[in-house]
């Protein structure tokens, strides 16, 4: 039972992080139907970011105090990803806008590849695994014989918090009710006087900085980061937004903690750590084969 | 108020709109008849900006308007309730009401305003503020497009094929709705399949064949032309 539950919070630890990466996904097809492949790499590129601020800006005298540190790492991660987010929307999807589907696609990829090879080349030692610092150092914290790392606690913590904000955001500001109102109809948003492209800019602007938020918290957990981080946080967050219902926000966040909960579990009893990943997959597949629409989506009627 | 002037529109290669021109004066209600695939609809959408024309001026309040996006466009008072109603399907009918004032930089209290009287204009909404637009009938959803476009306080409102797909009743009350927008002094555009209930309201119509107008005139002289009595009348 112990164990069961000490699973159980590793699951909702681990799915905090799908879900934080599947927000952006989920957002993007949301408002422009475009499954933006790339996004696994702006959480990658957003750990990275974050670790530049730590290991070359901060003074060592700071490295220290988590308080200043986490600030500013998380600003100096979603600043570098929203900038890269934004300028691969801008030169890579707008100008295919009307094209294809096929084609964005085929870009996002390419970016992706490009962003990996970016950071591989030119990040001091990033041909291999980097360590990433811990920041909130201090023993795990034990509840009713579940152990939780602190940083885990806190990764959770602020994961719940952006996720609630986010829902207020989008539910009642008026600039979410623009959001909505684009994603069900963009054409009719704009006889409303809604600047659709800047409400794509912000989409995706906001992707990305829930994503950098998931690459900081992803390199204090496990202490070091690579560049391919990005392929697979990015397919275990895609299949956590189709599990919930691609383009349904809630249904990110909970695909996300559901994919984590499985994971962790399959992990325990199943098939053992050599083969965690494979749940991942044989969830995609199985959610693609026998509830496309995902848990929460609607299935999407063909109208005339 | 409005003036169209030589306006051309093509999809890729083909030409949709080959050389329109007409004026729509403050007060006035002017209605575009004509077959399927005339470029009547297609005409509505480039006035409103969602398409961009090859040729041609679009001058509205004195400005040109024709190379504008399609938020500039409605903040300068030009609303469009689109063909097929397209109300936004998984909000409210106050959501979808918001939105129709989203343009508006004047103060909530007008909004409040605007709020009632469209309301006003349509009681079955208000039973509804809370109800999905997805899930009212094909009439109240075409309330609720109307009422959204005059929640912008347009200068002119253009309606795209507001009675299409409607029951007699429900055709019956839309159409009665467009005649006491125009008796409020309303300013309107209509694009209308029935073109008897367009022309009986019209104070100048235009008959558009294949992306051209072949006949222009008042309401009642067109509706007392045999050839668009054969062809849109129904008449023998």
């Amino acid at each position: 039972m112990q164990q069961f539950l000490q699973q159980l919070v590793n699951g909702v630890v681990l799915g905090a992080t799908y879900g934080l990466i599947a927000l952006g996904y989920t957002m993007v097809y949301g408002i422009i139907q475009l499954i933006n492949f790339a996004h696994g790499e702006i959480f990658m590129v957003g750990a990275f970011a974050g670790l530049a601020m730590y290991s070359y800006v901060l003074p060592e005298s700071m490295q220290g105090n988590p308080f200043i540190v986490l600030p500013l790492v998380i600003l100096a991660a979603v600043i570098v990803s929203v900038t890269v987010a934004l300028l691969v929307e801008r030169y890579g999807y707008r100008p295919l806008r009307r094209a294809p589907r096929l084609a964005p696609l085929i870009t996002a990829i390419g970016v992706s590849i490009f962003l990996q090879e970016l950071v591989r080349l030119f990040y001091p030692g990033a041909r291999s695994q980097v360590s990433f610092p811990r920041i909130i150092e201090g023993p795990n914290l034990e509840l009713g014989g579940v152990t939780i790392a602190r940083t885990s606690l806190f990764l959770l913590v602020v994961a719940l918090a952006l996720m609630v904000a986010l829902q207020t955001f989008i539910r009642t500001s008026r600039t979410g009710k623009a959001m909505r109102a684009t994603s069900q109809d963009a054409d009719t948003a704009r006889l409303m006087g809604i600047n659709t492209d800047r409400i794509i800019v912000l989409t995706f602007a906001l992707g990305a900085a829930l994503a950098a938020v998931a690459g900081v918290m992803q390199g204090m957990r496990f202490v070091s980061i690579d560049f391919r981080i990005g392929f697979l946080g990015g397919v275990k967050a895609f299949t956590a937004a189709v599990l919930g219902g691609i383009g349904n926000i809630t249904g990110a966040m909970l695909g996300g903690f559901v994919l984590g909960i499985v994971e962790a579990m399959t992990t325990q009893y199943l098939l053992g750590s050599a083969y965690k990943d494979v749940a991942a997959f044989v969830v995609l597949i199985a959610v693609l084969v026998f509830r496309p629409q995902g848990l929460l989506g609607e299935r999407v009627a063909v109208r005339a | 108020m409005l003036e169209v002037r030589d306006l051309r529109v093509a999809y890729g290669k083909i030409e949709a709109v080959k050389g329109i021109s007409f004026t729509v004066d403050p007060g006035q209600v002017v209605t575009l008849i004509g077959g399927n695939g005339a470029g009547k609809t297609t005409t509505l959408r480039t006035l409103s900006g969602l398409l961009t024309p090859t040729a041609g001026e679009v001058i509205f309040e004195g400005e040109p308007i024709h190379s504008l996006p399609a938020h500039e466009i409605v903040r300068r008072g030009l609303a469009h309730s689109p063909e097929g109603r397209h109300v936004f399907p998984r909000m409210t009918v106050q959501e979808n009401l918001d939105l129709g004032a989203f343009s508006r930089k004047d103060g909530a209290k007008d909004i409040a305003e605007d709020f009632d009287r469209s309301l006003d204009l349509f009681p079955v909404l208000r039973d509804r503020r809370t109800q999905v637009a997805g899930t009212l009938s094909g009439g109240e959803q075409q309330m609720l497009a109307m009422a959204r476009a005059l929640m912008s306080r347009p200068r002119l409102l253009m309606l795209d094929e507001p009675s299409m797909g409607l029951s007699p009743i429900m055709m019956q009350r839309i159409l009665a709705t467009v005649a006491e927008l125009k008796a409020r002094g309303t300013t309107i555009l209509l694009v209308e399949q029935n073109a008897q209930a367009a022309l009986g309201l019209a104070d100048s119509a235009h008959v558009i064949e294949t992306g051209r107008i072949v006949l222009s005139g008042t309401g009642p002289e067109l509706l007392g032309n045999d050839s668009v009595r054969k062809a849109y009348l129904g008449e023998e």
